[in-house]
């Protein structure tokens, strides 16, 4: 996978995060645009790139948010490893592969927001608005996950394994 | 050379546990300091389009009730500023003899614009130029209607809105004088106020016999008084009071839920109180 694309579409995704995502909320449901865009790397990159590339975009919503640091990293990086373990069950240009993927990615990010919250807050967080959350990311992910289908070749990713046996990497 | 990403991935998966679930924040809201304003090149004209159509097209006519009105916007700003004067002249009086003036309090603050909101569910704004200009963490916030939330470690705003955000205020009311409103301290209830998330906060540590003998009511309004804060905030206006209902786990205890002037995650400009008197 191109490095470069990659970044582009990390930075698009937390900016627009940070910048509409309050304004788009549906009553207490947030879209969750970076959670989409670790739900398309981890349904096309190879194994490898795909782990880290969720763990870094969620280290960079980490970097705008009131939550402790790394824990979006800490569960981009457990949602892509759900993903990747269903890589080879599901059609992942399917609509319906999209929706359900992010909605169990969804309710992954909210029970461990959830549990960290618990753990070191007392429960503040309230519960309800980080699933009518994963509903809403769900919902838009038919719509955004296949935008970024129709882009997909800048990415240039690789094949999951290649002849020689190893799997893709990032390329400049 | 090829790295071992999978044992690298899990090392960083290692210390991203650490960092959320074991580490304090204070240990690590600093490293987010220097980043801040990263995403505002993206986020800051988003943030613009969407508070547009926000403005547009969303229905806020409750949480907003200024919208295409400037006549009640005036008032709001006016009302503020007497639940200010009201509380610095009480503070005056209590130091008699120290004939210090409180200064105008827009001279102390600094307009900041703001680049995005929080990326997860939490309340809070990123401030374009933030660390630029040097902002400090505990800075007060303020904003056209009163108080908006205080700088945190990393430079963010946290507002008052934000899950487990706590301050001390007072209960006040406003009252028609002829033309005009004026204020009234009417009990010497001193809340806590807590954040709850989704733009409100409450207070729940009041008994509901406390809040009958106050004779408390939707729409009277909280205002700081919170010795952990600068004096020159307070009396600044926090909520006010949407509703008062009996706590469901523990029914003699009242919740009383405030909501702010308007909604604070959709401010698009804030001031931060950088000087002193």
């Amino acid at each position: 996978m191109r490095g470069l694309t990659y970044f582009i579409l990390a930075y698009v995704a937390i900016g627009v995060q940070s910048g509409m995502a309050h304004a788009l909320a549906v009553g207490s449901a947030l879209p969750n645009f970076a959670l989409l865009a670790v739900i398309f790397i981890t349904l096309n990159a190879p194994r490898d790139v795909a782990l880290s590339g969720a763990f870094f975009i969620g280290l960079f919503q980490d970097l705008c948010t009131g939550t402790p640091l790394g824990l979006y990293a800490f569960s981009y990086g457990l949602v892509a490893m759900f993903v990747i373990s269903t890589q080879q069950i599901v059609y992942r240009e399917h609509f319906i592969t999209h929706f359900s993927v992010a909605l169990i990615g969804g309710l992954i990010v909210g029970l461990l927001v959830l549990a960290q919250s618990a753990l070191r807050d007392r429960a503040t967080v309230p519960a309800m608005p980080l699933f009518y959350g994963a509903i809403y990311t769900a919902v838009l992910s038919p719509l955004v996950i296949g935008i970024l289908n129709r882009i997909r070749r800048v990415f240039q990713f690789q094949p999951r394994r290649s002849r020689d046996g190893r799997s893709g990497g990032w390329n400049s | 050379m090829r790295l071992p990403i999978t044992q690298a991935f899990l090392i960083l998966m290692g210390l991203a546990f650490c960092s959320a679930f074991v580490l304090p924040s204070r240990y690590t809201n600093p490293l987010r300091a220097p980043v801040q304003g990263l995403f505002i090149p993206v986020s800051a004209p988003a943030a613009r389009l969407a508070n547009w159509a926000h403005a547009h097209w969303a229905n806020d006519a409750e949480t907003d009730p200024r919208k295409n009105d400037s006549i009640v916007a005036e008032n709001v700003r006016l009302r503020n500023q007497v639940s200010w004067l009201i509380e610095q002249n009480r503070r005056l009086a209590v130091l008699a003899g120290e004939k210090k003036s409180l200064g105008d309090l827009n001279k102390l603050c600094q307009r900041f614009s703001v680049g995005g909101s929080d990326t997860g569910n939490r309340e809070t704004l990123q401030l374009i130029d933030g660390i630029l200009a040097n902002v400090r963490e505990g800075q007060p916030v303020l904003y056209f209607g009163g108080l908006a939330g205080r700088i945190d470690a990393s430079g963010q705003v946290r507002l008052l809105t934000d899950p487990g955000f706590n301050v001390s205020g007072k209960f006040v009311r406003f009252v028609q004088q002829g033309d005009r409103q004026e204020l009234f301290p009417f009990t010497d209830l001193h809340p806590s106020v807590f954040g709850m998330g989704q733009g409100r906060m409450r207070i729940t540590m009041n008994s509901l016999a406390e809040v009958k003998n106050a004779q408390l009511a939707v729409g009277d309004w909280v205002v700081l008084s919170d010795d952990t804060w600068p004096a020159e905030v307070q009396g600044k206006r926090i909520g006010k009071v949407e509703s008062i209902a009996p706590r469901k786990d523990s029914p003699l205890f009242a919740e009383i839920k405030l909501a702010p002037e308007t909604a604070l995650i959709h401010l698009s400009e804030v001031f931060v109180l950088v000087g002193k008197n």
